[in-house]
C-alpha cells in the first residue's frame, strides 16, 4: 500500500518494501495529500529491460529511452541486472525494480536508490539538494557544509549541545529553495547515515563551508570561491535542461546569503566563535 | 580537434563555468571556469579546428602576438585536456 507524503513541495505516493531506513524518518512527512508525484519500489526474481534507444553508457549504468518513458539501468560485474529504473521525463511516475539476489543489501539500495531519485524529482521542483547538515536557531537555518569527513555534523553537533533550541533539519541533503522574501531550507527523509531530519521549513540565515584546523578563523569568500564551493556540494543534474534552473538558483545564493569558509576545530571554542561572529553577542 | 559534447559553457554570477552534463558529468571532478580568451576558444573549439587555426584566430581577435598567443593557446589545451574534454586530439 502506497502512502501519501508532502516533502517540500511535493505530493508524493510513496511505495518502499523496507523499514530500515523510512521507519525512523519518513513518518514526520506523511500527509493526506492528493499526490502529483509517484514512486514505488517492487522485488522482483528476475528484471527485464524495455527495448528502446541507448542514450548513453556509464561504467556499469545503461540509460535508455523508450516511448515517452526513460530506464536507468545497472549491472552487476557479472552482467546480471540489478537495478530497473523507468521513469516519466518530468519525474512524476517513478518505479524502482530491485532484484533479489541483492539479498540483505536490499534496504540500503533502496534507500540510496529511492534519495537519488527524488533529488532529480526535487530539483526540477525548484529544490536544489546540497551537502550538508543543516540546523535550526532561534527560527533561522545554519548550513554547515563540505566534503565528506569535513566535520560537517560535528559542528552542528556542537551547536546542539550548547543551545537550548537547536533542531537538525537534515544531516545530509538539505533541500534549498527561493521565494519573494528571500531563501529558504527544507527537510526530506533522506538523511544520510543517521535518521536526523525534521519536516520543518526555515529561512537560511547563513551557509558555512567547514574545513578542519586546529585554529578557529572565519573568512569571507570571493565570488570565484562561492563559485567553486557551491558547485562542488550542491546536487547537480545530468540533464542540460535541468542545468539553467539550479545555476540560477546558484547565483542567488552567491548574490544573497552570507556564504563563509570556516577553519575549525571541534570543541567548544569552534561553536562560540561562529555563534559570536553571526551573531555579533556572545552565547 | 573539437570539443567533446556534454561540456556547457554557462556564466554564474559573472564568470564563465564549464559545466558537464549527461555521462560527462559522472566522472568529471572539479570545476572549470574561463576567462575572456578561454571563452573566445572554447567557442572556436565548438566546431572542429587546429592549434594553428586557434593561433591565428586569437591573434587576429586580440591583436597579441604569435608568441603570446601560441602560449595562452597551449596552456589552454592542456587544460581541455587534463579534464579529457576533447575529441579528436590531434597529439594522439
Amino acid at each position: 500500500m502506497a502512502d501519501t507524503y508532502r516533502i517540500g513541495n511535493i505530493n508524493l505516493s510513496f511505495e518502499y518494501v523496507f523499514d530500515k531506513y523510512f521507519l525512523s524518518r519518513i513518518m514526520d512527512y506523511k500527509a493526506d495529500v492528493f499526490p502529483e508525484y509517484r514512486m514505488r519500489v517492487v522485488i522482483r526474481d528476475n528484471l527485464v529491460v524495455p527495448e528502446g534507444k541507448i542514450r548513453y553508457r556509464f561504467d556499469d549504468r545503461t540509460i535508455i529511452e523508450y516511448g515517452t518513458r526513460a530506464a536507468i539501468v545497472k549491472r552487476d560485474d557479472k552482467g546480471m541486472i540489478t537495478h530497473l529504473i523507468t521513469y516519466s521525463p518530468d519525474y512524476k511516475d517513478i518505479t524502482i525494480e530491485l532484484v533479489k539476489a541483492l539479498g540483505s543489501r536490499l534496504p540500503d539500495i533502496e534507500y540510496m536508490i529511492t534519495g537519488m531519485m527524488f533529488f532529480e524529482m526535487a530539483v526540477s521542483r525548484g529544490l536544489l539538494p546540497i551537502h550538508a547538515s543543516a540546523i535550526g536557531h532561534d527560527g533561522e537555518a545554519i548550513l554547515f557544509s563540505g566534503p565528506s569527513g569535513a566535520g560537517k555534523s560535528t559542528q552542528a553537533e556542537l551547536w546542539q549541545q550548547n543551545l537550548e533550541d537547536v533542531i537538525f533539519i537534515n544531516d545530509d541533503k538539505p533541500l534549498l529553495y527561493e521565494t519573494e522574501v528571500g531563501l529558504y531550507v527544507t527537510g526530506s527523509p533522506w538523511s544520510g547515515k543517521t535518521s536526523r531530519n525534521k519536516n520543518v521549513t526555515m529561512k537560511v540565515k547563513a551557509i558555512i563551508f567547514i574545513e578542519k584546523s586546529t585554529v578557529n578563523h572565519l573568512e569571507a569568500l570571493s565570488v570565484h570561491d562561492k563559485i567553486n564551493f557551491f558547485l562542488r556540494n550542491i546536487y547537480r543534474p545530468r540533464e542540460e535542461a535541468k542545468i539553467d534552473n539550479v545555476l540560477e538558483l546558484v547565483e542567488k545564493m552567491i548574490r544573497d546569503l552570507p556564504v563563509y569558509r570556516y577553519f575549525c576545530g571541534k570543541d567548544i571554542e569552534a561553536f562560540e566563535y561562529l555563534y559570536q561572529a553571526l551573531y555579533r553577542r556572545d552565547y | 580537434m573539437k570539443l567533446k559534447p556534454n561540456f556547457l559553457l554557462r556564466e554564474v554570477a559573472g564568470e564563465n563555468i564549464v559545466v558537464p552534463v549527461d555521462a560527462a558529468a559522472i566522472n568529471f571532478n572539479g570545476i572549470m571556469s574561463l576567462n575572456g580568451t578561454g571563452k573566445f576558444l572554447w567557442n572556436q573549439l565548438k566546431e572542429e579546428t587546429t592549434i594553428d587555426e586557434l593561433i591565428e584566430s586569437l591573434v587576429e581577435s586580440y591583436d597579441v602576438d604569435e608568441s603570446i598567443a601560441k602560449r595562452d593557446v597551449s596552456l589552454f589545451i592542456e587544460k581541455l585536456r587534463s579534464h579529457d574534454i576533447l575529441d579528436n586530439d590531434e597529439r594522439q
